[in-house]
Parts: structure tokens; sequence; C-alpha cells
């Protein structure tokens, strides 16, 4: 089953991706009148990544069966990231758990940046799914802090 | 089950994978690992790869990058990854 981003449908391969607007780039740092409340911080991220997503769209599943069949990166490497992902999975999850999720938010947010920001250095030899990750960023960003123990 | 995050942790595969053709070589998938780790490695492939693994299912890989760091990876059964400088 696809999940989809709000506001996004299922389209194959890269064609339509190469339409990326200018945004507020999620690697900017939020404004400090950022709200505390965690909700709050959701409908932000979806405020936010409704205006800033382009028209180019990408399903989920099908980026998770290219980033598992890419050849542009070895399978350590994908261990390795998976280990950064799930460090990181985890502590949104302490964070939550201890009411501290809106505290930490900007450093977790720095954090799930500098994994994209790798992962589309190492995908230099499949840009296509570099750029459909940059693209789905915001999504992928919105089910972090959504993740559940 | 959320995707999102998954997206990179549904990388969860068997460890013992059938070979397949890889773009990337393992001696340069060592290295990036190594770097991905922000350790200095000094190039794109190591050399002197020594690989065991123990009952428990976990993987030790040692290799030498060319700036003659040697390091220690250790791949847990579960899957995670852990880069240790030997010297």
């Amino acid at each position: 089953m696809a999940l989809v981003a709000p506001g996004v449908s299922v389209s194959e391969g890269h064609g339509k991706a190469a339409g990326v607007q200018a945004e507020k780039t999620p690697l900017e740092s939020k404004p400090a009148a950022a709200k505390a409340d965690a909700s709050d911080d959701r409908q932000e991220d979806v405020d936010s990544g409704a205006e800033a997503e382009p028209v180019s769209q990408v399903s989920m599943d099908q980026l998770i069966e290219r980033l598992k069949n890419t050849d542009a990166i070895g399978f350590l490497t994908k261990l390795a990231l998976r280990s950064d992902v799930m460090d990181l999975k985890d502590d949104v999850i302490r964070y939550r758990k201890d009411g501290k999720l809106s505290e930490y938010r900007g450093q977790l947010r720095s954090r799930f940046d500098g994994l994209v920001l790798k992962l589309m250095t190492l995908l230099e030899k499949d840009p296509s799914l570099s750029q459909d990750i940059y693209v789905a960023r915001e999504s992928l960003w919105k089910n972090l802090l959504e993740v559940q123990a | 089950m959320k995707y999102g995050v998954f997206f990179v942790v549904s990388l969860v595969m068997p460890l013992a994978l059938p070979s397949v053709a890889q773009a990337v070589t393992q001696a340069e998938d060592i290295a990036t690992t190594i770097m991905l780790r922000g350790h200095p490695c000094g190039g794109n492939q190591v050399s002197n790869i020594q690989e065991t693994d123990d009952a428990a299912g976990n993987k030790t890989i040692l290799a030498t990058c060319p700036n003659g760091m040697r390091y220690r990876i250790n791949i847990s059964a579960q899957g995670r990854v852990s880069v240790q400088p030997l010297r």
C-alpha cells in the first residue's frame, strides 16, 4: 500500500521531478516564533509543507523500493544510514514520551536535514532518486514526527 | 505503521544477501561507511579487508584507509552499524 503525502499523488519515475520551486528550504532554521505545542508543530509542518511541495509527486513505497535497489549506495552504507534513521526515530519517541519533543524539535530537524543531505550526496550516481527524496523531505519529516513507539 | 521514517528503515534486509553485481565495490562501500560516521579515510577505497562473523550473527570488518588509519566496522545482527578507529 503506497503512502502518499498530502497533496501528492503517485507518478512513475522522476519525470516530473524537475519542477522544484524556489521555496523556504527546510535546511534553514524555522522562525523562532514556532509554536511549542507538538500538535501545532505538526500543523506548522503541514502548512509549510503544503506551500513548499512542488508539483512533482513521489510515492513513499516507490522511494523505498528505489532506495533498496539503487546501485549508487553500497549495502553497508545503506545499513549505516538505516542505523542513523533508527537512532533519530528512537530519539523522537523518547522526547515525545518525556514531553520534550518541542524543546528538541530544532535539534531533531537539524539531524534529519543532515541525513537527507548525506543521502543526496551518496546518491550522486542516481540523481533522479536524490531529487525525489529531496522533494519528499517534508513528508518524511512529518511522518518522523508522528512515529509511534 | 508510518512509512516516512521507515523508507530507509525498510532497508532492513537479511544480512546474507545473494551475490548481486553492484556499482559500488566493497572497498568503496566500506570507505563510504567510515566517512559517513565522520572518520577521516583519505580516499574512496579501503584495503586489507578482513571479515569475521560470530555465532550471534554479528559481523566485524577490519579495513585500512588510504591515510593509514585502520577501522573496525561492527554490524550487529539487528543491522546496526558502528565504526571505531583502531589506530
